[in-house]
């Protein structure tokens, strides 16, 4: 070989180092959106994993819905207890056969959801915070209720009435209002300015969720109305109107913000609107460690 | 120089073996070496687990489970007009392409504080035939509850609830709670 080819052996070095690069790059681009390499065994056992912890997902689910029913309070121990039975029975089924270990645990602080519930005061008031007393917002961006209820055993004073009023994404309104003109007088609960939907004398309870109401006890009145779910969309902003005329207590208990403008420290509590469940599965092939949320619906 | 020209002669060969061998296997599906009744197997074990976790997401395996003793004496697809949404799905996978399987309930005994197994898919064990060792096997669970329903009537309508309906083939595991029992359901198909 003579100098003049020293060229052309330079060209076609650098047009092989070129077709080296754009080769390797082709191909771990091709390795890249395999997103790793397995062996079929491996495969297997994580498509199974999947499908245990879909199982699961849905009986945590179901026990959530029952051990919540109707009946809020002590519903933290109750799906605990529920927990801890059912993941004993499922090691003992599943366990027993293929060394399957399962454990649930409700985790409390890390659940979605806080209740705010004024049950031991006379007077239907902010439970703190530095807001108006009268007007209060009792919770903004709210996603998400499970529990409110109110209950109005008298409106002292002028007769003005007291208004609950949800405010829903678009801007859009619901109001609920409670009306009594003296004491001991006939109260009237109506929504959004309609016909009365129970109107008697005695304590008035209504279920702003599920959309009922009842003055008077068992023999008194009772009925329906529109419930702001059905009629707005969320995120809502729930307001108190006119609040300090009242005499009574509620129950609410939702995701949302609830503000330091109403609140002091200690008037909310957590409560599991969406539950945070530690999960843990092992087998002897593969594992999960989970921290689930689980989706609270009726039964 | 000459050496100089070997080399890159090596390296633009190995390029083109790299090059091809890469397009080659991109051309053809690669996997470890089956025989026919491994792959056959493979086939089974993947029906059977996608049969059991369609019908358990659907529901459709709790309401068989539910039915099993007290609206039905066994589970399976073999008869014309099955009466669960399962024992169809199993009829439209299995029995029609020839294939056989048995079906297993196994919960926990609190008496006998022992796991326990039976057959359902036969009405009595000397009719089920012996799993072959090949035979494709899939699992899943089913939950149950104190206040669920049974089914009754050929599977067709609601029963009493599981906590107070006497002949259910599993008792109470938990009767201090509202679980009622964790039944796993196997099935083998070969």
């Amino acid at each position: 070989m003579v100098a003049r080819d020293r060229g052309q052996l330079l060209l076609i070095g650098g047009v092989a180092i070129a077709i080296v690069v754009f080769s390797t790059i082709l191909f771990a681009h091709s390795l890249a959106v395999t997103d790793g390499i397995t062996t079929t065994g491996s495969a297997q056992s994580i498509e199974r994993l999947a499908d245990r912890e879909a199982s699961v997902n849905r009986d945590l689910e179901r026990l959530a819905a029952e051990t919540r029913g109707d009946d809020l309070d002590g519903y933290e121990g109750r799906y605990r207890h529920a927990l801890s039975n059912y993941t004993g029975t499922y090691n003992r089924v599943v366990g027993s056969r293929d060394g399957t270990y399962l454990n649930a645990t409700l985790n409390e602080t890390a659940s979605l959801g806080t209740e705010v519930n004024q049950s031991g005061s006379s007077r239907f008031t902010r439970p703190g915070g530095t807001g108006s007393n009268v007007d209060w917002t009792v919770a903004s961006d709210v996603r998400r209720v499970v529990v409110f209820n109110l209950t109005v055993k008298d409106i002292p004073g002028s007769g003005t009435p007291f208004t609950l009023v949800v405010e829903g994404d678009g801007g859009g309104t619901w109001t609920l209002e409670v009306t009594e003109t003296t004491p001991g007088a006939v109260k009237h609960v109506t929504v959004n300015g309609g016909p009365s939907a129970c109107a008697d004398t005695g304590d008035a309870e209504v279920d702003v969720l599920d959309g009922t109401c009842s003055i008077g006890g068992p023999t008194g009145s009772t009925g329906t109305f529109t419930t702001f779910t059905s009629t707005l969309d969320a995120p809502y902003t729930v307001r108190i109107e006119k609040g300090n005329r009242v005499r009574g207590s509620y129950r609410f208990a939702a995701i949302g913000d609830f503000p330091g403008t109403s609140y002091d420290a200690g008037d909310t509590a957590p409560y599991p609107v969406v539950p945070a469940v530690d999960t843990t599965y092992d087998t002897p092939s593969a594992s999960y460690n989970r921290t689930v949320f689980v989706e609270v619906n009726s039964t | 120089m000459r050496g100089q020209a070997y080399t890159l002669e090596g390296v633009l060969a190995a390029i083109v073996v790299v090059t091809a061998t890469v397009y080659g296997l991109s051309a053809v599906d690669t996997g470890p070496f089956q025989t026919g009744a491994e792959q056959r197997t493979a086939e089974l074990d993947a029906r059977a687990a996608d049969l059991l976790s369609l019908a358990a997401e659907t529901g459709a395996l709790q309401n068989a489970t539910r039915c099993y003793s007290v609206g039905a004496p066994t589970l399976n697809g073999n008869q014309t007009g099955s009466s669960t949404e399962f024992e169809r799905m199993l009829n439209y996978t299995f029995d029609r392409q020839g294939d056989e399987y048995n079906i297993y309930l196994s919960y926990w005994d609190r008496d006998a504080n022992d796991r326990t197994t039976v057959l359902v898919s036969q009405a009595a064990n000397q009719n089920a035939a012996d799993n072959p060792a090949d035979a494709a096997v899939a699992t899943e669970t089913v939950t149950l509850t104190d206040d669920m329903p049974t089914r009754i009537g050929d599977c067709s309508g609601t029963g009493p609830t599981l906590s107070v309906v006497g002949d259910y083939f599993a008792p109470d595991a938990r009767p201090d709670s509202i679980v009622y029992n964790v039944v796993e359901v196997r099935l083998v198909v070969w």
